[in-house]
């Protein structure tokens, strides 16, 4: 097993990626994503797994400047794990072997030959030089049936400059085990990037998307919204300071002598490897015109209703409509203040919410943190593994 | 809509400036300047930023052309492909990023966006406000290098990319290729992402440019030179 080295990620594949598989890196114009591959190739040679990089765009020395610059990991430590094919070797060869068939089975032999001298375990190989000489299949192909006691884990990072229709032809020819794409969302400019599990042969998976933020050279996947929403008093507020790290609530006193949000509820926490923004509208009917607005783009929606209290239910219904909106997320239902005596039954909230079988309710107190942290670490489950 | 200024007066008085989106080959033979006159079409206004692609000389010293001829120190940036294959530890800034080698077409692409990003990101936190997006005047001072490194079509791909990014922002590009070191169906193809072409030929006594295609109009051939500072001088 190898680790992407990314928390979220590894979570996703359930450890991380087997040995011997065959994995790409599809990276799209814009998108800030070379960090994958220097995060895997760190993680498996602090593992202790013997390496091959092959990098014909740059020289060694440059490429260890680089992911130190850019990926703060500094790789000259692990001097005797690693072996580096760069520019400097891959001419060599291609000036040595004008004609195209005699430089691949060059390429091939020396790739052989490195693999049984060092007990090479993965190879990290930027591909897009190669494929100019090879084509892609060609290219990929360099690394496969090589003779070895130990299975080879193969990495590859290609520069996707043709969208992903001409991914799909790729990989119709070369099979993967794993293809992770990275593209960025652009306007003006490219204002933050996402990766998509595009295929793994181990899981089954949604294809879906997750943005990501790279800081300080480290991948942090993040979830920029997820929206709570019920009736009013249902501990709305409560739960979203009770799971944050750090948040704030737009409140005012109400008529009841407690407080009633009159904006937003605002949270930042991190769950499962992911960083969370959570926003909670206010439920009180006057506010409803900017539900919707708080509610857009949200990848969750949490719909906490009070157990105490049937009558609030239509109401809770009503904001369910609301705040769906014509998009399709996941939903889970949080049944609130179930430390009291309650009557409303998980069959009554099934029924009154009209919501499927297969949504999540959970029966939980707003003021136990670690229930509350539980319920977002099922939303992470939903938003990223389940279809919905 | 913004309009950019050649900043040379016989080509402003015949086409009355650029359009923005537009990106200008430069078609030119070795030893005439064409790097130099894609500078000086890049030099930035007042209120604007250039962003150069060097895959033929040094950022040092493009930056000290550039200086020579006014630019501000904020308003330029470059991406050099050139000097960290000598040089393996120079270290990147907010306005100079370093490429191994120019077959590396990711990290240019992952650089080029900081670049722009960084500018944008900039022009909003500036207090004096201007247009947004701010102009930019982008310049590859030479295809031909990619040209031998990559495939034909890797490039296009990637000049595609690049041309629909500036026309989406409505920024400019100027790209400089030597047109005795490829074939035509080279030349014809970089032709197709382009709106318009500086075509330069060797004439009786000096080297002569012409603009194709701004404005669906075509001007006379101007012999041109260079003064002391490196400054376009185009007769006419």
């Amino acid at each position: 097993m190898i680790y992407t080295g990314i928390d979220a990620l590894d979570g996703l594949l359930e450890g991380g990626v087997p040995d011997g598989s065959r994995v790409l890196y599809a990276i799209e114009p814009e998108a800030d994503g070379q960090h994958f591959l220097i995060t895997m190739l760190h993680t498996a040679v602090v593992a202790g797994k013997r390496s091959l990089v092959v990098a014909p765009f740059t020289s060694k020395d440059a490429y260890l400047v680089d992911v130190a610059a850019q990926s703060h990991y500094h790789l000259d430590c692990y001097k005797d794990l690693i072996r580096y094919l760069d520019m400097h070797d891959i001419e060599e060869i291609t000036n040595a072997h004008p004609d195209s068939l005699d430089c691949n089975m060059a390429c091939k032999n020396l790739i052989q030959k490195i693999v049984r001298e060092d007990h090479i375990e993965a190879i990290f190989v930027y591909l897009d030089v190669l494929s100019d000489h090879f084509e892609f299949s060609g290219a990929v192909s360099l690394f496969d049936d090589l003779e070895s006691d130990k299975p080879i884990t193969r990495v590859f990072e290609y520069f996707n400059l043709f969208g992903g229709d001409m991914l799909d032809s790729l990989l119709k020819d070369t099979n993967f085990d794993l293809v992770i794409t990275l593209q960025a969302g652009s306007g003006v400019v490219s204002f933050f990037n996402y990766f998509t599990v595009h295929t793994i042969s181990w899981l089954s998976l949604p294809a879906r998307s997750l943005p990501y933020i790279v800081s300080e050279g480290h991948i942090v996947p993040y979830i920029p919204k997820i929206v709570i929403t019920g009736p009013p008093n249902t501990g709305k507020s409560t739960f979203v300071k009770n799971v944050s790290d750090a948040g704030m609530s737009v409140d005012r006193l109400g008529l009841l002598g407690t407080p009633t949000t009159v904006a937003l509820d605002i949270g930042h926490m991190a769950s499962k490897g992911f960083d969370i923004n959570i926003y909670g509208t206010p439920g009180q009917e006057r506010f409803d015109p900017i539900v919707p607005q708080l509610a857009r783009n949200a990848m969750g929606v949490i719909l906490m209703v009070d157990v105490t209290h049937p009558e609030l239910m239509p109401r809770a219904r009503q904001l369910k409509g609301i705040v769906e909106g014509n998009t399709v997320v996941p939903i889970i239902v949080v049944a609130n203040k179930a430390d009291l005596d309650y009557s409303v039954t998980e069959e009554k909230i099934r029924a009154d919410l009209e919501i499927k079988a297969d949504t999540p309710i959970y029966f939980i107190s707003a003021y136990d943190r670690k229930q509350c942290r539980s319920v977002i670490d099922s939303m992470v489950d939903q938003i990223t593994k389940f279809q919905y | 809509m913004y309009s950019y200024r050649f900043g040379i007066p016989a080509l402003d008085d015949q086409l009355g400036g650029l359009t923005s989106g537009a990106n200008v080959l430069i078609l030119a033979p070795p030893l005439s300047g064409a790097e130099r006159i894609a500078y000086n079409l890049s030099f930035p206004s007042k209120g604007e930023y250039c962003v150069l692609l060097s895959t033929d000389e040094r950022a040092a010293e493009a930056m000290n052309y550039f200086k020579l001829n006014g630019t501000e120190r904020r308003a330029l940036a470059i991406i050099d492909a050139i000097t960290k294959s000598d040089l393996p530890n120079v270290p990147d800034t907010d306005r100079m990023k370093f490429i191994a080698s120019p077959v590396d077409l990711t990290g240019i692409s992952i650089k080029m966006s900081k670049v722009f990003s960084g500018i944008v990101d900039e022009s909003l936190k500036n207090p004096i406000p201007g247009i947004f997006p701010p102009p930019i005047r982008f310049c590859v001072n030479s295809l031909s290098t990619f040209l031998m490194y990559r495939k034909l079509e890797v490039m296009y791909q990637f000049l595609h990319v690049i041309s629909s990014k500036l026309k989406k922002n409505e920024w400019i590009g100027f790209y400089v290729l030597n047109n005795e070191s490829f074939d035509a169906r080279t030349i014809s193809l970089v032709k197709q992402l382009m709106n318009g072409v500086v075509e330069v030929r060797e004439g009786t006594d000096s080297f002569e440019l012409r603009v194709i295609g701004l404005g669906g109009r075509m001007t006379p051939w101007f012999p041109y030179s260079f003064d002391p500072n490196g400054r376009l001088v185009v007769e006419g």
